[in-house]
This record gives structure tokens, C-alpha cells and sequence, in this order.
């Protein structure tokens, strides 16, 4: 089931620009997604019985979530922020690896490894961490202040390949080309399948509207 | 509120409609379910989901123990409020009362 037919589900009798906004106002609060759920579901039940709109019933949609005063729920835990790298460790391993393997066989050389590359390779593991943690707080940010945002996005796509531009030339070593790419696949495949083992295992990041069960 | 649910457990719009029949007027969902909601995050409410007739089920409300006491405590001050604003209110009322 995807999110527009959950929150259909939930909540068939409330306007879908409302009940979208709504929606989107609590996440960007940081609410668990059973907790929006439960917010939703609370909404329909009042505009079913009342006969209401739920402008009308609620006022503005985006008011009414800031009201409800939900608490922050998108704090990560150790066990989350451990996955989540060991996962971007490994793509950011893999797609670096490959490519570099990729070019240097195309060129019939071997892979120069420096100082440089593993700087670049560090930034953007950082960045992508970064966005990770931030999370719900980051997503606030762009639509509060778009255009820092995007100044900010700018600098940081540039940042990534310049940091390492410096200590290009400072070689440690040279790997040979084809076990190089072979490598970078592996890790690309590893990546994809603790990423699937993670979800297989129901601890994935996603946090589903799910509907509040009853009790009788 | 708090006095609504004493009679026995309710759901949201049931509270709204009790409450308007009272005399206390229309109260909007976006002012009823914050303040159910922060009465339950204190402990003076119970929340629980009850199965619906086909359709999705409804949140039922109910005191808890410690909302018991906070309503008795609540009613007491009201009542307090409620003797001394009529006295300011109807001075010749009170003295006289006091005379007798």
C-alpha cells in the first residue's frame, strides 16, 4: 500500500489538500508516523460525525498541527545511525572504487590512490551522514529558508570534489585496475543487500502512517 | 471537559455536543483536541481506539484516578470563583445576606 492510499484510508472524508498539509506539517514537526496516523484518523472520526469539512471543523490545517504540540520522535538511535553508515560506507567505497577502476581500465593504467581521493571520499561520506541525521530538522530548513538551502546544497556539491583537489598529487600507493572495479562492485552489492537484509528485518528508516488498532 | 467525562467515557464529538448543550457554546476540533490531547499526555485521561461499524473506529476518551481528583479540585475552585464574582457582582445581595 503506498502513502496516498494509506491516507486514504485513514481519512477518505477530509480533503486531501488539508489532510496533505496536515501531514507534511507533522512530519516536518518530527511526529512518529502512528502518531500522525492516530492525529488523521481522530480528524476523519470528527468530520464523519459532525458533517463537517475539516477546514471548517479544524481551522487551517498547518495551525491546528502545531497545536496538537506532538513531540519530536526523529531523533535517531545508535543502532540506526550505525546501519545507515556501514550502508553509505559502502556505496560511497564502491561507487568511488568502481569508477576510478572503470577509468583507470579504460586507460589501461592502475588506480592511483591519494591523499586527495581519500579526502573526497571522506567529505561526501560525511555529507551524506549528515543529511541522514538531520533528517526531519534538514527538511524544516528547506522549506523554511529555500534559497539558503540551495545556496548551502551549491556549496557543498562543489566543496565535495574540491576538498581533495590540493593533495591530489600526494600518491600513497596504486592498486591495478580490474581487481580495483571488481572490488567497487562487491561493495556496491553488499550495500544493496544490507540495505535489503536491514529492511527485511522491519528496521528500516521508513516510518509508515499506521493505522491506530483498536482495542475492542 | 474533565466534568463531561465523569458521567462516562465519550469520543471527542460527543464531548463538543455535550458541552455545547451546556450552555458553553460551539468548540471547534482544532480547540478540543489539543486540549484532550495535552489532559491525556498529563495522565487525567485514558485513550483508547474502539472498533467502528464498518468504517475506521473512533478515540474514546475516559477519566483516570488523578483526573478524578484534578476535577474534584477544579470544581472546588470554581465553585470559590463563582462565590466571590457574584459577590463583587451583587454587593447589596451579599451584605444583605451577611446582615441576616
Amino acid at each position: 500500500m503506498n502513502k496516498n492510499e494509506t491516507v486514504d484510508l485513514l481519512a477518505p472524508s477530509v480533503e486531501a489538500g488539508w489532510r496533505d498539509d496536515f501531514v507534511l506539517e507533522l512530519r516536518l514537526i518530527g511526529a512518529s508516523g502512528p502518531v500522525i496516523a492516530d492525529a488523521l484518523a481522530e480528524v476523519e472520526d470528527h468530520c464523519r460525525e459532525s458533517g463537517q469539512g475539516a477546514e471548517d471543523a479544524f481551522g487551517p490545517s498547518v495551525e491546528y498541527a502545531r497545536a496538537l504540540e506532538l513531540p519530536d520522535e526523529s531523533r535517531w538511535t545508535p543502532a540506526q545511525l550505525l546501519r545507515t553508515a556501514t550502508i553509505l560506507l559502502l556505496l560511497v567505497f564502491g561507487v568511488n572504487a568502481g569508477l576510478a577502476g572503470a577509468i583507470a581500465l579504460a586507460n589501461d593504467r592502475r588506480v592511483e590512490i591519494s591523499v586527495g581521493l581519500l579526502i573526497s571520499g571522506g567529505v561526501s561520506l560525511a555529507m551524506m551522514m549528515l543529511v541522514f541525521v538531520l533528517g526531519v530538522r534538514l527538511l524544516r530548513f528547506v522549506f523554511a529558508h529555500p534559497a539558503w538551502f540551495a545556496i548551502g546544497f551549491a556549496a557543498a556539491v562543489t566543496v565535495v570534489p574540491l576538498a581533495g583537489l590540493p593533495f591530489r598529487n600526494a600518491v600513497l600507493g596504486s592498486l591495478p585496475a580490474g581487481p580495483t572495479l571488481a572490488m567497487g562492485i562487491i561493495a556496491v552489492a553488499l550495500a544493496a543487500a544490507v540495505a535489503a537484509i536491514v529492511k527485511l528485518a522491519g528496521k528500516s528508516l521508513a516510518d509508515p502512517l499506521v493505522p491506530p488498532r483498536s482495542c475492542s | 471537559m474533565l466534568r463531561v467525562l465523569k458521567d462516562r467515557p465519550a469520543h471527542g464529538y460527543v464531548i463538543a455536543a455535550e458541552l455545547e448543550r451546556l450552555g458553553l457554546g460551539a468548540l471547534g476540533g482544532g480547540t478540543l483536541y489539543p486540549i484532550l490531547g495535552r489532559l491525556h499526555r498529563d495522565g487525567l485521561l485514558t485513550a483508547e481506539w474502539t472498533a467502528g461499524d464498518g468504517g475506521p473506529g473512533r478515540k474514546v476518551y475516559a477519566l483516570t484516578d488523578v483526573g478524578v481528583q484534578e476535577l474534584d479540585v477544579q470544581a472546588e475552585r470554581w465553585r470559590r470563583f463563582a462565590r466571590i464574582t457574584s459577590g463583587i457582582a451583587s454587593p447589596v445581595a451579599g451584605q444583605a445576606g451577611e446582615q441576616r
